[in-house]
């Protein structure tokens, strides 16, 4: 286990720093660039700014430098956009709110995703199947920039239950959550049920049955294990989804999360940013797909890492 | 010079629109949008700001988000009228103005203070104008002051050439320069001795992007530095320096008295006080920072920030809202009303609408616009205003593409867009179809009111061209930065030329730095823009075709014309120079480097409650002025009241103290 764990995590060394820089290089190529506005800047004010942030230098050496800076010093640079931070403070700032938001949404749509698929399994080909997975048709066909807006109009502006958008208490998590959630809890749900379908017919659990188990123990101790195993597999992306944010959402909902940064700072061509982002999001994704393979060993008792 | 618009689904924010508005009624009064009573206190004001602003310093904004907590934070020397927008006093009290209109001696109002209770002094003034144009400063708003005599030559890095012996002339040194390096101008210095000479880049570089061009620019200052032992102006030695803060013509007479020389007798110059850009920073706390070593860029935050308006900053959260609270030592104090300012940032003007509703802000500020799919709906609402606004829509010519390089042609295509129908169906909001670059009404300049539509003509220049019926031409391509208002505006003059001239022209939506870059370029044949005026004056319009101006796209660089601003500029009388001015704009509308379509409008939303809101042309609104009735009704003189009346206004006294 072990062994393979360092194996894995030396891989991800190349991995990781073929997607800097790659990334770095491709948001250069793009037309245009931090300093430019409708109004033209003075040129001495121009050079001074790109000076200022290395632009100036030839782009080799900046990737050089901005490796430098990453590995040695764990330093992501300034934000173009928002000059007087830095991209770790950036970070810093709007990755808690993302993650709360995420982790929200992560719960709604497992509570959601798996209680309906359970249902949908163990009373297979019922109304109370079709219903479940009709409403995950639903889910999954519905883009959150209207479901979004709909839990707005409906919950916010007409019942005046929750805050329209904002951020700060409770409530200003609870309408962009369901709206981040509910896709997944679609996606969840019918892999749940598929998963739990598998293992419905299998000896483990008719021998548990015949044991007298009740059908609860039965579903919670035997057949949860193996039949979340299709869903495990779809956590490691999930979660990284849900962890980096929505923009959609977060506009919204006005949360100053991390979610809009990488379309805004790739709109406004805020290299540091960009990168920034990229770095989080490649991370998490890494990370939790070596999560994921871990949980497997765990779940499933033929996979082993030896 | 906001980018209008999102792009969205715009059916669907339709219904969701519709439904919204057809809610109203159901919460809060009939004939508002949503709840009529303040969820907060009356002594607080809760404001959208639209989104998290670049810079609240005032030296180096350059966006709408800053310039609306900064004007509300700090005070220029000038105070704009809340309605006329005329200046009135401000941080000075009152101002000698020399005969010949160039010098402004002003008087610092007696008592003034910074939030932290140090005094503010013209040296504040000095010290915040100078710090703008230092390049190394960075201000991206830095032209606005080059109105200041021989500013833009410190901003430009110029160098000063003096020649030994004798009076030297701008010509006789830029040919003397440009036998070593290409030259972008020469000046004479103003009350100076002497000559400015900005180096220019290679004339390869036309039409390269700005960045290439400063680096042939470092260049050329290199090689001509190097060549600087021999240089020698028609065979006489000159000495050579950089041009530095010292010569920019504003100085501190003493703690109260600030002494500033403009380069042109322009009228505007008291508004130009009030812009942001010239308001005073805190010298002590700069050089205070500075000396221990912080990093001076963070004098803006809570913990740090000193100002000098009505309003200081109390608490700040990234990207959600700024908490502010009455300046005591505001000299003006007394007459605030509002204790608190509650600010929040939401770019999304779908949600903006929706916390209007709620009661969330009172107003939907100067940064967000109401969602076209919304104001057929709005119109009705006693809470839904639409404001003048001095904006021009226009669409910029490449007179060196083919066949835009052709007056006919380009002709053609003015005289065949139907302005009034695009202001009646696609834009729908009050906007005035104008075909000449400068809206009416500025600073009591009468515009052109040039025939909006003729299709007639536009056909009878189009066949004079050579293309009789729209036969022959070669395809034309008309680019546009991504927005739902952008688009469905494009499609209508598209439709327009087809009817009337009989020519396809290819529409093209590009994201926006792609866009600034072509046309930066120019890879365009036809280009959007809007164009905002920062002071009340058609310079300030006409100033984007002068051939020198970085914001002139159409590659129609005429001497003649840029002569026609500057021999406007040189007269003192306003009268005399608005008939030059008006001159210079009848000499362009006659070349047509751009097609203008409209004059803007504000929609906005605003709380019956909110008073102490009048409109004005530039949708500048300064919380100073606000109040909370919590108890409005319909028709009570609260609604009716007049804004205040102007100040009384020093006049010009003679010739200034030294």
């Amino acid at each position: 286990m072990t062994r393979y764990l360092v194996r894995r995590v030396l891989g991800f060394v190349p991995t990781f720093l073929a997607i800097i820089a790659i990334s770095f290089v491709f948001i250069r190529f793009a037309p245009g660039s931090p300093f430019t506005s409708e109004k033209a800047i003075p040129l001495d004010v121009r050079a001074e700014l790109r000076a200022q942030y290395g632009f100036d230098q030839p782009l080799p050496t900046q990737l050089g430098m901005y490796l430098k800076n990453l590995l040695l010093h764990g330093d992501l640079g300034r934000s173009t956009k928002y000059p007087a931070r830095t991209v770790n403070q950036l970070l810093a700032d709007g990755l808690p709110v993302t993650m709360s938001l995420g982790l929200v949404a992560l719960l709604w749509a497992l509570w959601l995703g798996v209680a309906a698929g359970i249902i949908g399994a163990v009373r297979q080909n019922t109304i109370w199947d079709h219903g479940a997975m009709a409403a995950a048709i639903v889910g999954i066909s519905l883009p959150s920039f209207v479901l979004g807006p709909l839990l707005v109009f409906g919950i916010a502006l007409n019942l005046l239950w929750l805050p329209a958008a904002g951020w700060g208490r409770f409530e200003h998590v609870v309408l962009p959550g369901i709206t981040l959630g509910t896709v997944y809890a679609a996606y969840v749900a019918r892999l749940t049920r598929g998963g739990m379908l598998e293992v419905v017919r299998q000896d483990f659990v008719r021998t548990a049955k015949a044991k007298g188990l009740p059908e609860r123990l039965v579903i919670w101790r035997h057949m949860l294990k193996g039949g979340l195993l299709p869903l495990v597999t779809f956590l490691g992306p999930m979660v990284a989804h849900l962890l980096v944010g929505s923009v959609v959402v977060e506009k919204i909902f006005v949360t100053p999360g991390i979610g809009p940064y990488l379309v805004d700072a790739t709109f406004n061509r805020d290299y540091f940013l960009v990168m920034g982002i990229v770095v989080v999001e490649c991370s998490l994704v890494l990370v939790l797909n070596l999560l994921v393979d871990i949980a497997y060993g765990f779940m499933d008792p033929r996979v082993r890492y030896d | 010079m906001n980018r209008l618009g999102h792009t969205t689904l715009a059916g669907f924010w339709a219904s969701i629109a519709a439904l919204a508005v057809g809610g109203a009624c159901q919460r809060g009064e009939p004939g508002y949008y949503g709840t009529v009573r303040p969820l907060h206190p009356p002594d607080e004001v809760w404001i959208n700001n639209s989104s998290e602003p670049e810079w609240i310093d005032p030296g180096k904004c350059s966006d709408n988000p800053g310039s609306q907590i900064i004007f509300n934070l700090f005070e220029g020397l000038t105070d704009p009228h809340p309605a006329t927008l005329d200046p009135q006093p401000g941080q000075a009290i009152g101002w000698e103005i020399s005969p010949d209109r160039r010098t402004y001696v002003f008087h610092l109002r007696p008592g003034i203070v910074w939030s932290d209770g140090v005094p503010v002094t013209a040296n504040d003034f000095e010290y915040a104008w100078k710090r703008v144009l230092d390049p190394k400063t960075q201000a991206k708003y830095a032209s606005s002051l080059y109105v200041i005599a021989n500013a833009a030559a410190f901003n430009q890095r110029a160098y000063h050439v003096v020649p030994r012996e004798g009076p030297v002339t701008a010509e006789e040194v830029r040919a003397a320069v440009e036998r070593v390096v290409p030259v972008a101008s020469a000046t004479p210095a103003i009350d100076l001795p002497g000559v400015f000479v900005v180096v220019g880049f290679d004339p390869s570089f036309e039409g390269a992007t700005e960045d290439e061009q400063a680096s042939s620019v470092a260049a050329n200052r290199a090689r001509f530095e190097s060549a600087l032992g021999a240089f020698t102006v028609g065979g006489k030695a000159a000495a050579v320096t950089p041009a530095d803060a010292s010569v920019v013509a504003v100085r501190a007479l003493d703690d109260r008295r600030l002494r500033v020389t403009i380069e042109n007798p322009v009228p505007f110059f008291l508004h130009l006080a009030a812009f942001y850009t010239m308001n005073p920073v805190p010298r002590h706390l700069l050089e205070r920072m500075k000396a221990a070593g912080e990093n001076v860029d963070l004098w803006t935050r809570p913990e740090n920030i000193v100002t000098n308006g009505a309003f200081r900053l109390r608490e700040w959260k990234f990207r959600q809202y700024g908490l502010f609270e009455k300046n005591p030592r505001y000299w003006g104090a007394d007459r605030v009303r509002v204790e608190r300012v509650r600010v929040v940032m939401i770019e999304s003007y779908n949600t903006t609408m929706n916390v209007y509703k709620t009661g969330d802000i009172d107003w939907i500020g100067s940064g967000a616009n109401v969602p076209s799919e919304y104001i057929d709906r709005l119109r009705g609402l006693k809470d839904f205003h639409v404001d003048p606004y001095t904006t021009m829509y226009f669409y910029w010519a490449n007179t060196q593409a083919k066949p835009l390089d052709d007056l006919r042609v380009r002709r053609a295509l003015w005289l065949a867009i139907d302005r009034d129908a695009i202001v009646t169906h696609v834009t729908r909001a009050g906007q005035k179809a104008w075909a000449s670059l400068v809206p009416d009404g500025l600073a009591g300049y009468q515009g052109l009111n040039l025939p909006v539509f003729d299709p007639e003509r536009a056909r009878a220049s189009l066949a004079a061209a050579g293309y009789p019926g729209g036969k022959g031409l070669p395809a034309i391509t008309l680019k546009y930065n991504t927005a739902e208002v952008h688009k469905q505006i494009a499609e209508a003059v598209q439709a327009m030329w087809k009817q009337h001239l009989g020519i396809d022209v290819v529409i093209e939506n590009l994201e926006w730095q792609v866009y600034l870059r072509d046309l930066q370029i120019g890879n365009f044949q036809l280009g959007r823009l809007g164009w905002i005026a920062d002071y009340p004056d058609p310079f300030n319009f006409l100033e984007i075709l002068s051939p020198h101006s970085g914001n002139n796209h159409s590659f129609w660089k005429s001497a003649e014309y840029q002569r026609l601003l500057d021999a406007a500029n040189a007269q003192a009388d306003p009268a005399a120079r608005l008939a030059t001015l008006r001159r210079a704009e009848q000499m362009a509308m006659e070349a047509l480097p751009l097609l203008p379509i409209y004059v803007y409008t504000r929609p906005y939303m605003r709380k019956p409650y909110l008073k102490g809101f009048w409109s004005n042309y530039q949708d500048r609104h300064l919380w100073k002025h606000f109040w909370i009735d919590p108890r409005w009704t319909d028709g009570v003189p609260g609604e009716l009241s007049e804004p205040p009346p102007p100040m009384r206004r020093p006049e010009p006294v003679g010739e200034s103290a030294p």
